[in-house]
């Protein structure tokens, strides 16, 4: 890992905060020296650290995600991430598309408009026109766009890095990267390993960071999940829910999960009467896939699939709180890692909410839902039935394991998500501003 | 002093700011280089990244399969011994062509039988897969229907249960 600073400035910083200056001692020699041995940028980021250690300024910390621009999990964990370290920071939100500090209030429920922000615009995709900064795009036949980036990362005490975007260098004196998940082998501008801490948001991420990238990251934080039901229980009604994003890829699976029901309705239509089923998700205005879900169940004589594009926050919570099951097969059929969930973000909403799920065995699922005891997770269509029809038959069933649900989900509540942050974010201050 | 030591470190940030500015090479920034080579290892490859690997490599393979002596050409720095030695020189290479043609002809042939074994071989794996994938599909209908013939066991003695106990209240 990047190790953030040389003897030769920690000394020098340490010389400043003891007030102790020998005869002959000039700041600026001392810095001229490092600027002409580790560059101009290792001496600046002495005279930021010293600022901090002298009492002068309060430290900076910056967060990166070339996505903030769009709705995601992982933008969530980066601004919540940055709403946890609002006592111990100021804080400069970057991103490289236009963004509205209201949008997180409205998407997120975060109040961050005490926050800096900085847009970094970055050419070789504005020529584009695209909305969504795709780093596989860049090849080494091009010079690295987002240098801009890691060019402004300097200016900071810290900077974390929250994108799936292995591409800036950091050159702030600490810099960390939330890896959500290592979507490609290290080639061309790759950087992962050049940040001076790595953090994980679930231990299947950290396995593919070290099968792919061939180290260890260091710090695990599970996402944070706020989608309490209140505390009130209500009851159930004799609904399947499924939340995901319409990928067009289809790699969360939505139309197994159609013909699974199709399959029970027409084969066990007595026991499934008055059950529905609903899908809801984000999605592009443009969508092959959703088009083709839609076309599966139009037409069909009881109308108990739904398909819930876009739907507001609002209409989601009670969708969540009248389930009585819930379905997540991403990962079901994959030929790639990351085609697994890395988390599963809404299956812990759905558990919040008493929901019991019956989710695929397999990635970060396997840490949400204990087999049995608060949901089950199954490898095939047969087996989502077996426990779906299980569940269906057993009410009492629902409840329990329901309940159980509820209590697990306490474990990657925001509560808890804040207090890890603030702790490993805390350690790290403590070693910067005394060292 | 700390005022002084402030004003000064302030000073000093604003001067840094300005030549970093001045730097367009970020290697310069920081006096290293950055970038590095990254060889994949094949063990790494995932199954999507596995049949775009193959093609890129029998691509490859393709192209130098044919191995062929390159001609070089005969030069010497002495001035009056140069010109015996280059033809002597020249009779040896033609005898020793003769042999080089033998064994790169031999090879070329080994190279072709490999290159289509490797083809061969990932033919087979590319219809086992297809097989491993149907099987996959079949068994998962299988495993459907068992569970609905199992629900429907489960209904049929549940009614034969109830059936059973009304008669015996009769």
């Amino acid at each position: 890992m990047n190790s953030h600073d040389s003897d030769h400035s920690l000394k020098l910083i340490r010389d400043l905060k003891a007030g102790s200056r020998p005869v002959g001692f000039n700041l600026s020699t001392e810095i001229e020296k490092i600027s002409s041995q580790e560059g101009l940028q290792a001496a600046f980021n002495v005279l930021l650290r010293a600022e901090v250690v002298l009492g002068l300024r309060r430290p900076t910390l910056a967060v990166y995600d070339h996505a903030f621009h769009l709705i995601g999990g992982a933008q969530k964990y980066g601004l919540t991430l940055t709403s946890a370290l609002r006592d111990l920071f100021d804080i400069t939100i970057i991103s490289n598309k236009d963004i509205r500090l209201e949008d997180f209030g409205k998407w997120y429920g975060l109040d961050l408009s005490w926050c800096a922000v900085k847009i970094i615009k970055i050419p070789f995709f504005e020529d584009r026109g695209t909305s969504y900064l795709d780093p596989a795009f860049v090849s080494t036949k091009v010079e690295n766009p987002f240098h801009l980036v890691s060019r402004e990362s300097g200016n900071y005490d810290i900077f974390v890095n929250n994108s799936m975007n292995e591409m800036v260098f950091p050159l702030s004196n600490i810099s960390v990267l939330v890896c959500h998940f290592p979507e490609r082998l290290p080639k061309s501008y790759f950087y992962a390993d050049r940040y001076t801490y790595v953090v994980h948001n679930s231990r299947y991420t950290a396995e593919w960071i070290e099968r792919m990238w061939k180290f260890a990251p260091h710090q695990h934080i599970y996402p944070p999940v706020d989608l309490e039901d209140g505390g009130t229980v209500q009851p159930k009604k004799k609904l399947i829910l499924s939340v995901a994003r319409f990928e067009p890829e289809g790699t969360k699976r939505q139309r197994e999960m159609v013909e699974a029901f199709l399959k029970l309705d027409r084969l066990h239509p007595e026991i499934i009467s008055g059950w529905r089923f609903i899908l809801v998700g984000g999605s592009e205005p443009k969508n092959r896939y959703l088009d083709e879900l839609n076309s599966l169940i139009a037409g069909l004589p009881r109308q108990n699939i739904e398909l819930r594009v876009n739907i507001p926050a609002s209409e989601l919570r009670i969708l969540y709180r009248e389930a009585s099951i819930f379905w997540h097969l991403c990962g079901i059929v994959h030929d790639h890692p990351s085609e697994v969930e890395h988390f599963g973000m809404t299956t812990v909403e759905a558990m919040q909410n008493r929901a019991v799920p019956i989710v695929y065995d397999g990635g970060g699922l396997r840490e949400i839902v204990d087999h049995g005891v608060d949901g089950f997770r199954v490898r095939t269509g047969g087996e989502l039935l077996e426990y779906s029809m299980k569940l269906i038959r057993q009410p009492e069933l629902i409840e329990g394991l329901g309940a159980a649900a509820h209590g697990k989900a306490q474990e990657f509540s925001r509560a808890r998500f804040e207090e890890h942050v603030r702790a490993f974010f805390g350690r790290i201050l403590k070693d910067y501003s005394q060292p | 002093m700390d005022e002084t030591i402030g004003q000064e470190v302030k000073r000093l940030k604003k001067d840094l700011l300005r030549r970093k500015e001045e730097v367009d090479d970020l290697r310069k920034l920081v006096n290293k280089e950055i970038d590095r080579e990254f060889e994949p290892d094949v063990w790494d490859l995932t199954e999507r990244e596995i049949e775009p690997f193959i093609e890129k490599t029998l691509a490859a393979v393709k192209e130098n399969l044919v191995l062929k002596p390159e001609p070089q050409s005969l030069t010497s720095h002495r001035r009056i011994w140069g010109r015996p030695v280059l033809y002597f020189k020249r009779i040896f290479m033609n005898w020793a062509d003769l042999y080089t043609k033998m064994i790169l002809d031999k090879q070329n042939r080994t190279n072709r039988h490999f290159f289509d074994l490797l083809k061969v071989l990932v033919l087979r794996s590319r219809w086992s897969r297809e097989k491993v994938k149907e099987l996959e599909e079949r068994l998962g209908k299988c495993e459907e229907s068992l569970v609905v013939l199992i629900n429907k066991a489960q209904d049929l003695q549940a009614r034969l249960e109830q059936g059973k106990g009304s008669a015996d209240t009769k």
